[in-house]
């Protein structure tokens, strides 16, 4: 049996209240017992984003990730504002129907069904008979005072729309015997589809631990104390506890406390009212409002009696709570709650208080009585268990789903029996991006009354669109955002363009590369870029808005550190629905060693690496050095995981170089070509920014000069950040164009000839995610003097000469170099760019198996 | 809009944020204010419901084949 379980219930506000524990407890027991069967989880798209992470966050463990959907529905279908969006809400219920069929199950079980009135939550239209319905049914209690419950038309109509969804199931589950009874009598319904599955108490309710008495002390608890939970409406009865504290025996109730437990700040005025109007003295009653449950077992464990005056029940969560927490419990004998109290002498009638209050004098004083109401209950709340609900749940599906075999009926739905008459006339289905189930969908959905913006429009299309059944290969979007807005020849940009002709040249099997870009928070297709830098090979089709779907990867190759954070939100809805994420992170210098960087760049790029922490699956560094680094910052700053409360991989990958050192000696320019002839050339590639070294290699020369050494200092680098003095200086230094060259507009051609023709290069940055300057020298078989950095010696070995910290003894380990030899060195084996790009591929590649 | 602006130029021309950097490390008080300002341009939230004017590409065929069916059908 293919099970398809609706989640709304746990993404709605309701994921706060019993509701929603209810629909997460019971769906975690049933995943865990429905061996042998498959069962999927449904999400939809339109309701809180929290919720929607927390519940991914829950079952992604239990569940491979494939079988948790996110159905794109419409945003907007909310009922408390019945005259927007007619169309739209109607479409939405078609839309959700035809996206459940399009995953085929057996049975599709709706964990909650009255949601929707406030929030986007939807139910679908019950034409459906490619899957059998059922639902779990809490209570009809708006039936029995619809004054109170249903105070308006709108409330009224949605309600009704709703218990009408409920009447097509084929099958409810109620949470307690009165509530199964209710329903076959208020719905008129067949006994045999409704079955019992109870309820049951989390586990956290457990008699406190000696701590509890601190908390209980912190609440303003002074002496032994009645307790009540729940509601403060006027559903709850609690006035009618009020009533009985005030009637116990004078001495009785002066050596306990009342405290109530609930939200509503004008219940909880209304009820200290009435307490005053009582006699009750200030100090006896605490109202502290809404408490946590670790705080709720202490109160539970430690509470001399716990009351439960309610008069409707679906089940009656807060008694079982507190009868497994080993309070002694009385409880009203309204609807359910005999079913979950069971003994006798603890039930009262709640429009009595005078048999409530002498109830309550029964527990207060006879220790016996007491203790036997805390056996009882603590013996009942141990059988109420999520498994014994999971059984008798799943019991209920296979009898349905037998049922069904059974008969062998293959029921179609007429509209589709009759085909789509609308769209199949020429013309209309000739393009062969609609599908034929789809085309009877927009057939209908062209036939309902009302009218649809282009909105509307737009997410319907979205949605079917993503309820399609995967056929193609999936995509790895390939974020180019920077260099396809300016290739200003960076490292990082080496990179980007280098791994992206590899991919685009000789694409991952299985996969189609589309390069991206983000534009102001959405994704477009970067196309026009691939084109410009592969030609014709690069996907067809203009820079147009792009979405992804199911196995689909986003690979954040490219640094978008100012655009991330605007793509997040969408990024992160791509995630939910099984999109995967890799970020590729080049360093972390400007929150390691901020001292060379701005501020606010040290700002900037602390908000990018909390984005991408948050964004995910895994991380490919350029070092081992960058990825070591990495983990630490995610140690500090992101201990409790991304987005779905799980930590990503960090692994790191090997950059490539050009396969081949080019010499093209006509590439320098006239004046450098005669000075590298001339004498020995000590080079230093690199923006001129303070953590590059460039004053410390000025030094060095500086001192060379001054003993006599004749070489030439060339410095090939863009004038970056913080670096205003040492501009200046080189600028007006008196070895300026004479032995000492800055150049700012070195092109690759000029840089490879610069490695050709120097001595040496310099390499003496205080800090590398990697060196490419260091790789495409050796690569030249170019000495290099290096400062001893880790990443160097991960990338290059002992091929560097390490430089120690002894910075004074630079210029004469310079000088004895440079006078002991000017030859090559053996270039070292490097891998190309080709490696670099299946090494990449590899990690990508994993983020579909996390 | 200024803020629109600055974001544009900067994609334009990287160069002028490392100017932007030099300048805002002489004046303080400026530096706040831009830090301030782009702490909010980097909060701004992308609305994550589709609309007809950021329709994916792949939806673009299902879109104008219900435009289409829903025009014929108000036509009859």
């Amino acid at each position: 049996m293919k099970l398809l379980i609706d989640l709304q219930g746990a993404q709605t506000q309701s994921r706060h209240r019993g509701i929603g524990r209810y629909t997460r407890e019971l769906a975690k027991a049933f995943i865990t017992q429905a061996d042998g069967h498959e069962v999927h989880l449904a999400l939809n798209s339109a309701l809180d984003e929290d919720g929607s992470d927390a519940a991914i966050a829950e079952f992604a463990p239990m569940l491979p990730r494939e079988r948790i959907h996110y159905l794109r529905l419409p945003y907007g279908t909310a009922e408390h504002r019945p005259d927007e969006g007619a169309w739209r809400r109607v479409a939405a219920a078609r839309l959700m129907r035809h996206a459940q069929e399009a995953l085929q199950p057996d049975v599709v079980w709706h964990t909650s069904v009255f949601e929707g009135m406030t929030e986007d939550a939807i139910v679908p239209d019950t034409s459906s008979s490619r899957y059998a319905s059922a639902a779990t049914l809490y209570d009809l209690i708006p039936l029995h005072d619809d004054v109170l419950h249903l105070p308006n038309a709108a409330a009224r109509d949605w309600y009704a729309r709703r218990l009408e969804f409920l009447r097509g199931c084929e099958l409810l589950l109620a949470i307690s015997e009165w509530t199964r009874r209710d329903a076959i009598e208020r719905l008129d319904l067949e006994g045999d589809r409704v079955v019992v599955v109870g309820g049951a108490v989390d586990s956290v309710f457990r008699p406190p631990s000696e701590a509890a008495g601190a908390i209980v002390l912190a609440k303003g608890i002074t002496r032994p104390f009645v307790l009540y939970n729940g509601g403060l409406d006027p559903r709850k009865n609690v006035t009618a506890l009020v009533q009985a504290f005030a009637r116990l025996p004078p001495a009785l109730r002066e050596a306990h406390q009342l405290v109530l437990v609930g939200k509503g700040e004008a219940e909880q005025r209304e009820l200290a009212r009435l307490a005053t109007k009582l006699g009750i003295p200030r100090d006896a009653l605490l109202l502290p409002g809404f408490v946590p449950d670790q705080e709720l077992v202490a109160l539970y464990g430690t509470c001399a009696l716990f009351v439960f005056p309610s008069r409707f029940e679906g089940f009656g969560l807060p008694p079982l709570e507190a009868m497994a927490c080993g309070a002694p419990v009385l409880c009203s004998h309204a609807t359910s709650l005999p079913e979950v109290v069971g003994r006798a002498e603890a039930l009262f009638d709640p429009d009595d208080a005078g048999q409530l209050c002498a109830r309550m004098t029964a527990a207060l004083t006879d220790p016996g009585f007491a203790q036997a109401l805390r056996d009882d209950g603590r013996r009942r709340a141990a059988g109420m268990t999520w498994e014994t609900v999971a059984t008798r749940a799943l019991a209920g599906f296979e009898a349905l789903h037998a049922r069904r075999n059974a008969t062998s009926r293959v029921l179609c739905v007429a509209g589709y029996d009759e085909g789509p008459p609308d769209v199949a006339t020429p013309g209309a289905d000739a393009d062969a991006h609609v599908a034929p189930d789809e085309s009877a969908l927009l057939a209908e959905l062209a036939a309902l009354d009302g009218t649809a913006t282009p909105d509307d429009l737009a997410q319907v299309a979205v949605g079917i669109v993503s309820s399609r059944t995967r056929s193609d290969a999936c995509r790895w979007l390939v974020d180019v955002t920077g260099i396809a807005g300016r290739d200003l020849g960076t490292g990082i940009q080496q990179v980007v363009r280098n791994v992206l002709r590899q991919w685009l040249l000789a694409p991952p099997a299985g996969v189609r590369i589309e390069p991206v870009r983000f534009d102001a928070g959405h994704v477009r297709h970067a196309r026009a870029y691939a084109r410009q830098l592969v030609g014709s090979i690069a996907p067809d089709g203009d820079d147009t808005f792009a979405m992804a779907r199911h196995d689909d990867v986003f690979v954040g190759l490219d640094w978008s550190f100012e655009a991330l954070p605007a793509a997040r939100p969408r990024l992160g809805d791509w995630r939910r629905g099984g999109t995967r994420t890799c970020f590729v992170v080049y360093d972390l210098l400007p929150v390691t060693s901020p001292q060379y960087f701005h501020p606010h760049t040290g700002e900037l790029y602390a908000r990018w690496l909390h984005d991408a922490a948050y964004l995910a699956d895994r991380f490919a560094c350029i070092s081992r050095a960058t990825a070591s680094a990495l983990t630490s910052w995610l140690d500090a700053n992101a201990p409790g995981g991304g987005q779905f409360g799980r930590r990503a991989a960090v692994q790191a990958f090997p950059l490539g170089s050009a396969a081949h050192a080019t010499d093209n000696p006509h590439a320098l320019r006239l004046s450098l070509r005669t000075v590298l002839a001339a004498r020995p050339t000590l080079l230093m590639v690199g923006t001129l920014e303070p953590r590059k070294g460039h004053a410390d290699g000025l030094d060095a020369c500086e001192a060379l000069w001054r003993s006599g050494v004749d070489a030439n200092l060339v410095i090939a680098g863009r004038r970056g950040w913080m670096s205003d003095a040492l501009a200046a200086r080189l600028k007006r230094h008196p070895e300026r164009d004479q032995r000492m060259f800055w150049h700012e507009d070195v092109d690759d051609a000029e840089l490879q000839a610069l490695y050709a023709g120097s001595t040496a290069l310099l390499a003496l940055s205080h800090g590398e995610g990697y060196g490419l300057p260091l790789v495409e020298a050796a690569r030249h078989g170019l000495p290099v003097f290096a400062r001893d950095l880790p990443v160097f010696r991960e990338i290059l070995g002992d091929y560097p000469r390490f430089l120690t910290d002894d910075v004074a003894g630079w210029p004469a380990v310079l000088a004895e170099c440079l006078a002991a030899s000017r030859g090559r060195c053996t270039p070292p084996l490097l891998p190309g760019w080709s490696d670099s790009a299946r090494a990449l591929e590899a990690i990508v590649r994993g983020t579909l198996l996390d | 809009m200024g803020l629109s602006l600055i974001r544009r130029l900067f994609a334009r021309y990287p160069g002028l944020r490392w100017g932007l950097a030099a300048l805002l490390q002489r004046v303080p008080s400026l530096d706040r204010r831009v830090r301030s300002a782009f702490a909010r341009m980097g909060s701004q939230p992308s609305p994550l419901r589709i609309d007809a004017a950021h329709l994916p590409e792949d939806a673009a065929p299902v879109h104008r084949a219900l435009a289409d069916a829903i025009a014929r059908a108000s036509r009859r």
